[in-house]
């Protein structure tokens, strides 16, 4: 992302240019919806969200400190919110009901940023989704917003530190714990994918 | 054993490319050295590399499509206007300068407020020093005895030395906590008895204060140090989450200020029996 073409573009939002709040949108939909789903595992939700995401932005527009990356502000909205609605339970799907409520038609698999496993058949790739889907459940809120902005997003540590308005040496600790707990919740079928440690 | 703790600190840069290359030339030095840190990175490598096969749905291009238009929808349901911010702005805001210091005024007056209302809470509206007979006014606030007095003064040092801490200057697993463990421990012991000394309404508060010092003083007292920082960040949060040492602080005042008062009264009352 350009960080002067986002300077011009918060400008020219914060003097109230009409259409600018759409651009910005178009922009950061997609990022931000990955996000959002990579949090909530599920559809319904993850639009929910970064709607909301995107109303505070725009609400809070005024806020904005140009010193920081507009992303890097937008992943703050988002997991402050996500955090929240955890908290508040207003989420429209539960974790546990995401495996069936999840529609499987017509739709496209992205593959991460660091994927070089290819699993051959669909069934197997969704075997494994199951059981990454149920890893995630075992962290706490903080453990997996550090980790998907790490593991998925790319971000510095000292980022998510900036967005966490924490300690780097706090980020650390929240991934090496969400990396030991899904360790542990995916220790049972490492040996099927030939990752065994030595 | 120590140094194990210092190396495991850096797995995380380095499995994410983030370790410069003078301390990641020392931990790999270390890995094939080490066959129990060289398991544990391994562990977590394999753990990053299963991550990897997580992929995500894309919802499709019809999706993408209204996505304005159903945030359009939504922001409208909500009575948020979308067409020109500054003039929703307009509306409402004074001069950002003005702003800016409606905002300062206002936080200062609720300062204030929650500054009076602490206050309130914490000395309450006792009655004047020639109404009670005894002094029992100002002794009522802090009846407790002496060793919770002394439970509070030790329980103030332990924590200190936590809140102190400084997870990015100090590495936590260089460290040897078993005696802050042993002294949360016994005070954990101690908290027990003197609670049940602890009954009336007078000793409500002092009561609650040892009640939230157990919770801080039983996470000391399980502290691993597998899980250092974010244990000792727990630990710093609850201090500060329930205002432990401003409490603290407050009892200690209170107790010194009941004490003078007390014997102040004390003398008074000699003199008066010397004049009748």
């Amino acid at each position: 992302m350009n960080k002067a073409e986002d300077r011009l573009l918060i400008e020219r939002l914060k003097k109230g240019q009409k259409e600018t709040f759409r651009e910005l949108v178009e922009k950061y939909k997609k990022p931000l919806y990955y996000y959002c789903f990579r949090l909530c595992r599920n559809h319904a939700d993850a639009e929910d969200l970064s709607q909301e995401v995107f109303i505070k932005v725009y609400q809070r527009i005024e806020q904005f400190r140009e010193e920081a990356k507009i992303q890097t502000w937008i992943y703050r909205i988002a997991s402050n919110a996500f955090i929240d609605k955890k908290r508040r339970k207003v989420f429209l799907i539960s974790e546990t009901d995401r495996f069936d409520a999840e529609s499987q038609s017509n739709t496209i698999e992205i593959h991460s940023q660091q994927n070089d496993i290819k699993p051959d058949r669909q069934a197997e790739s969704s075997l494994i989704q199951k059981h990454i889907d149920m890893a995630m459940q075992k962290l706490s809120e903080k453990e997996k917003t550090a980790f998907i902005l790490k593991h998925y997003e790319g971000l510095a540590i000292k980022e998510i530190a900036a967005i966490f308005k924490t300690s780097d040496g706090t980020v650390k600790s929240h991934l090496f714990r969400a990396i030991q707990k899904l360790q542990s919740a995916l220790s049972f079928y490492r040996s099927d994918l030939g990752l065994e440690e030595s | 054993m120590q140094s194990c703790k210092k190396y495991k600190d850096h797995f995380i840069q380095a499995l994410y490319g983030e370790l410069d290359a003078k301390t990641l030339e020392n931990l790999q030095m270390h890995l094939e050295k080490c066959t129990e840190c060289r398991k544990e990175y391994n562990q977590m490598k394999n753990t990053i590399k299963q991550i990897n096969a997580d992929t995500i749905s894309d919802p499709g291009e019809k999706f993408w499509d209204n996505y304005w238009t159903n945030l359009e929808d939504r922001m409208t349901e909500e009575n948020i206007q979308t067409t020109n911010p500054a003039d929703q702005k307009n509306n409402y805001s004074l001069h950002p300068q003005m702003r800016t210091w409606t905002i300062r005024i206002l936080s200062a007056a609720a300062m204030l407020l929650i500054g009076i209302g602490i206050g309130y809470l914490y000395f309450g509206n006792p009655e004047p020093m020639d109404r009670s007979i005894s002094g029992q006014t100002s002794v009522r606030m802090t009846a407790y005895p002496q060793e919770t007095a002394d439970y509070l003064e030790r329980s103030k040092i332990l924590l200190l030395g936590f809140i102190n801490f400084d997870t990015d200057k100090i590495d936590p697993t260089t460290m040897d906590f078993s005696r802050q463990q042993q002294m949360a421990n016994s005070l954990i012991k101690q908290a027990a008895v003197l609670k049940k000394d602890l009954k009336g309404r007078e000793n409500q508060r002092v009561l609650a204060l040892i009640q939230e010092l157990e919770i801080i003083l039983l996470q000391i007292s399980n502290y691993e140090k597998e899980f250092d920082i974010p244990a000792i960040e727990l630990i710093k949060s609850g201090v500060d989450n329930n205002a432990i040492m401003m409490k603290i602080n407050l009892e200690e005042i209170m107790r010194a200020s009941s004490k003078e008062n007390k014997t102040q009264y004390n003398n008074m009352s000699k003199k008066n029996i010397k004049e009748l």
